[in-house]
């Protein structure tokens, strides 16, 4: 037996691109169904890039998102932010943390510069929009005041030792100490969402207290692992502050990510009780189009498999590890559709033989053309369906990993695909 | 590091490879005192860059009987002193169809002649043993071959030597033979790390140096032809066979697949090279593995590849080379070049062989040498247990996690889940080489345990052994950084041409996290 469900977009891919567009959709009370994976969040930072590498010097990063993406629009008109005004973006981006804020999530930043926030390496990485704990992480790298970093026991991902050794020349005051986290005794190896988890309760908040009152000496920052709690984080940072009197700010952690986490589940609390329905933890496994317009879907789960008929498509189903496109020795596949996708002529091109080359792997620009209203298009640069759009890291001529641009382009063609689905809907039959 | 300008050994061993670090184990157990200088870390040459086959000898019964003999005498006594070192998996011999029957026919007999033990099985038997094979297969031979761990066997043979007297030094590079008269006095150094240039004496020099055994005799004036095999390998994710799986047919393309732990290991292609520098295995040879793969084992066309590695045969040219420029003709006998022929009294090259001979080369090496230092100690390899009391047994594939699982430590975390390596073994690993090798660098524990060689390559893995080694004080300033970028560049090169499918996936997470998260592309990451 299968259920069949009626809507009128679906939204393949809960990644990054895939919510943002099921945001947009909610907003314009777009009747839709978002499924799909959303591994991507967990490999998230957490912080919102638009544009972080230098078009002028090689290997290095800009602090200037703006002009690099002006730049852009100039050197290579094909890449999808390049064909974004920028207004679009801007709106885009303020839709979005809007509603992020509105689910406890203030999401702020320059208006035209990157913020510089260190990362458990040392090194520091160029964002746009981020949240108060990495706000005030910023402003301890700028300031270099007394500042204690701390890991905790059984914390594999994170150690202060190795941000203090690499930050030390720079930073006098830096100091770094190893903490039992509360509760934790008889845990060999513990986890920052677990960790985050167990701060929303008020009792650890006390003892977490006591425990950083203890560690700090004429310090008046502390860095932290992102473990500040996941659906009150920022309460949890005041009253942390409030109480100890201490800047307190988080360290971007590497996957599995508590920043990813709670922008994931602020996204799904955003679209409670909206015009879209939430499929999670189904895989699209078939996209059927119909000659006559729109789509018939297959969700597959442990249950039931849901039939979703759609009169519209948006893929935001990510690359290779999302599994969005699929490569075998021969080729690069798009895995839903079997869409063409723009790649290098053969497997010999994909890499350069340098792994840090800064121009980058070729492999990463490949992807899904498409035209204006980013439906994606065939050999003869016509849309393969009327209404099939594509948005995220899925999309061709881009490398957002080293632009440093992966939220931007997500957030970005998200919010251009849902306007162009609003400008050819009434089209549709 | 040697901090002095000047050394004196009795006999100095060009080359940590396998014949190298035999030579210095033979040596030093006949109380002769060597040192070994190695360009690089140990097996960074072919000794470290083939199938881990221990021959049983089959497999030169028709081109090369003395061969198979020796493969099979060796494979013996290497089974026994160091078992822990070998996997005596077993091997089959597999002829499929279209395959050439009248070598399939001739093959049990050429096996009886030169006494390789060699059983006819059907080819129902050979599926019941490993059912991996192909439907195509018509003819199988189960035969002695064994799967070894060449790091482990090097490192033994290193750490023996070491605890019986000798020395080793890595990152040196020999740049200069200082000649007196017929003989060469000293050997002037460089270490490739520190920049610090040092001479050694000593009566004896000995070039092990594997491929580059041409280029160390120039520096004695001395011409030694040697054609450069260019070979390249692929390790699967998951181990395939239980034996070691041998196409019956003369040596070609993709014919042995080497189970090794929780890995197989699959090869290997010959393409002659001009020059040593830049081997590393590409696209297109990777792509000729995998067809030719199909053939005997199919699930291979579609297995997942985490790494493919490349290295360079070291043979010795004949006066006449056979036509047909196939490299595989070659003899793979070793040659033992007593330089007194070309006027250099105290100079030998010993090169060519193979892994499973390399304590017979040794044995002959030394046998000469300690005739010329008249010492009459006999050889005592071939009846000593070939193990030392280094912590190197995680070099092998799944043994780390063996030898964990038992012990109740509850202190102890994981930091490779790849290789289940935990933190109180790298603990004592890194203990170790410090007081051993005074490096401890994220490159030297690869070369020394499993870190970065399971399905992540490095990804999770490097950075909690980084933070691990910080936290313990192993590393200051920004070493770390450049220890990660260091073992993520050397890494790459063996991943390039298995990317697709899942290990493209696994690169692309792992540049997101190296590069777009951390920001190690960039020029100053800092």
């Amino acid at each position: 037996m299968e259920a069949i469900h009626k809507t009128d977009l679906l939204i393949i891919g809960a990644g990054f691109s895939g919510m943002s567009a099921a945001l947009f959709a909610a907003n314009r009370n777009v009747n839709a169904v978002v499924a799909g994976g959303a591994g991507g969040f967990e490999y998230s930072s957490g912080l919102l890039d638009l544009w972080g590498l230098s078009l002028t010097q090689k290997g290095r990063i800009t602090k200037k998102p703006w002009a690099m993406l002006e730049k852009l629009s100039r050197q290579e008109p094909g890449h999808p932010l390049a064909r974004i005004q920028r207004k679009t973006i801007q709106q885009a981006f303020s839709e979005l943390t809007a509603a992020l804020k509105h689910q406890g999530l203030t999401y702020a930043g320059y208006e035209r510069k990157n913020t510089l926030v260190m990362t458990p390496f040392g090194t520091l990485r160029p964002t746009f929009r981020l949240t108060p704990a990495m706000r005030s992480n910023a402003e301890a790298v700028a300031a270099r005041e007394p500042c204690l970093i701390l890991d905790f026991k059984g914390l594999r991902e994170f150690s202060a030792v190795f941000v203090r050794e690499m930050m030390k020349k720079a930073w006098k005051g830096l100091r770094a100490e190893t903490l039992e986290f509360p509760e934790t005794r008889l845990q060999r190896e513990v986890f920052t969402p677990f960790l985050a988890r167990s701060l929303e309760t008020e009792q650890v908040q006390e003892k977490f207290l006591t425990l950083i009152r203890s560690a700090v000496k004429d310090e008046t920052w502390v860095g932290l692992p992102a473990v500040l709690g996941i659906h009150s984080s920022e309460k949890i940072l005041d009253r942390l502050q409030a109480e100890s009197g201490l800047r307190i700010f988080e360290i971007p952690t590497s996957p599995v990510s508590v920043p990813g986490i709670r922008l994931k589940e602020a996204l799904m609390r955003a679209l409670d009780n909206t015009s879209v329905t939430l499929f999670q933890n189904r895989r699209v496994t078939e996209v059927n189009a119909l000659p006559k317009g729109g789509f018939h879907c297959r969700l597959d789960s442990d249950i039931q498999p849901v039939i979703v008929h759609a009169k519209a498509v948006l893929l935001a189903t990510g690359r290779f590890l999302s599994r969005g496109l699929y490569a075998d020795r021969e080729k690069v596949h798009e895995s839903l559709l079997g869409l063409p996708v723009w790649q290098p002529e053969s497997r010999d091109q994909w890499h350069q033989q340098a792994y840090f080359d800064p121009a980058g792997h070729r492999i990463n620009r490949a992807g899904i053309e498409t035209d204006a209203f980013l439906r994606p298009v065939g050999p003869d640069k016509r849309p393969v369906h009327e209404t099939l759009f594509a948005a995220g890291t899925l999309l061709a001529h881009q490398d957002w990993i080293r632009s440093r641009c992966g939220s931007g382009l997500s957030i970005a063609t998200a919010f251009k695909a849902m306007e162009s689905y609003l400008q050819i809907r009434p089209g549709l039959c | 590091m040697p901090e002095k300008k000047c050394f004196y050994t009795e006999v100095l061993i060009i080359g940590g490879g396998v014949t190298g670090t035999g030579l210095a184990r033979d040596l030093a157990l006949r109380g002769i005192p060597c040192l070994v200088l190695e360009m690089e870390t140990i097996n960074a040459g072919a000794s470290g860059r083939n199938h881990g086959l221990l021959h049983s000898g089959a497999r030169y019964v028709s081109s090369d009987p003395v061969s198979a003999r020796e493969c099979r005498a060796e494979a013996e006594i290497l089974k026994v002193i160091a078992p822990h070192c070998i996997e005596n998996t077993g091997g089959l011999y597999l002829a499929v169809k279209g395959d050439d029957e009248a070598y399939i026919r001739l093959f049990p007999e050429l096996c009886a002649k030169a006494g390789i033990p060699c059983e006819s099985l059907t080819v129902k038997e050979a599926l019941e043993l490993e059912p991996a094979l192909s439907k195509h297969t018509i003819a199988a031979f189960r035969v002695e071959d064994a799967s070894v761990e060449p790091f482990h066997i090097s490192l033994e043979n290193m750490n023996q030597a070491i605890e019986n007297g000798a020395r080793y030094f890595n990152f040196c590079r020999v740049v200069k033979f200082h000649m007196a008269g017929k003989a060469i006095q000293k050997v002037t150094v460089n270490n490739l790390v520190t920049r610090q240039v040092f001479e050694i004496e000593a009566r004896m020099v000995v070039n092990a140096a594997g491929a580059w055994s041409g280029e160390i005799a120039k520096l004695a004036g001395i011409h030694v032809d040697m054609i450069y095999s260019k070979g390249s390998l692929l390790i699967t994710h998951s181990r395939v066979s239980g034996h070691v799986l041998n196409r019956l047919r003369p040596p070609s393309d993709g014919d042995i697949l080497v189970p090794g732990g929780t890995v197989s290991i699959f090869g290997t292609t010959s393409l002659r090279v001009d020059r040593l520098d830049h081997i590393r295995p590409t696209v297109e040879e990777t792509d000729i593995l995998v067809k030719e793969a199909a053939a005997m084992v199919p699930e291979l066309t579609i297995a997942r590849y985490i790494r493919a590695y490349a290295g360079v045969r070291p043979l010795i040219k004949e006066k006449d080379p056979e036509g047909s420029g196939d490299d595989r003709s070659v003899s793979r006998g070793f040659s033992l070049m007593d330089h007194r022929l070309d006027g250099i009294q105290n100079f030998i090259t010993i090169t060519g062989g193979k892994m499973t001979t390399f304590r017979l080369m040794a044995e002959k090496t030394a046998n000469l040498i300690a005739g010329r230092l008249h010492n009459t100690r006999e050889c005592l390899t071939a009846t000593t247990p070939l193990k030392s009391g280094a912590p190197s047994r995680m070099t092998e594939a799944g043994m780390s996690f063996r030898l964990r699982s038992g012990r109740d430590e509850t202190e102890d975390i994981t930091l490779c889940e790849c290789e289940m390596i935990s933190r109180n073994q790298f603990k004592e690993l890194i203990a170790w080489l410090k007081k051993n090798r005074k490096t401890s660098d994220l490159n030297a524990l690869r070369v020394h345990s499993r870190l970065g060689k399971g399905a992540c390559q490095g990804t999770f893995c490097s950075q909690r052994v980084t933070g691990f080694m910080y936290d313990e004080d192993y590393l200051k300033n920004d070493e770390g950084i450049y220890n990660i970028k260091d073992l993520l560049r050397e890494r790459f090169n063996g991943q390039r041409p298995v990317l697709w499918d899942g290990q493209l996936a696994q690169a692309e997470l792992n540049e997101a996290l190296f590069c777009g998260f951390y920001g190690l592309d960039l020029e100053k990451p800092l």
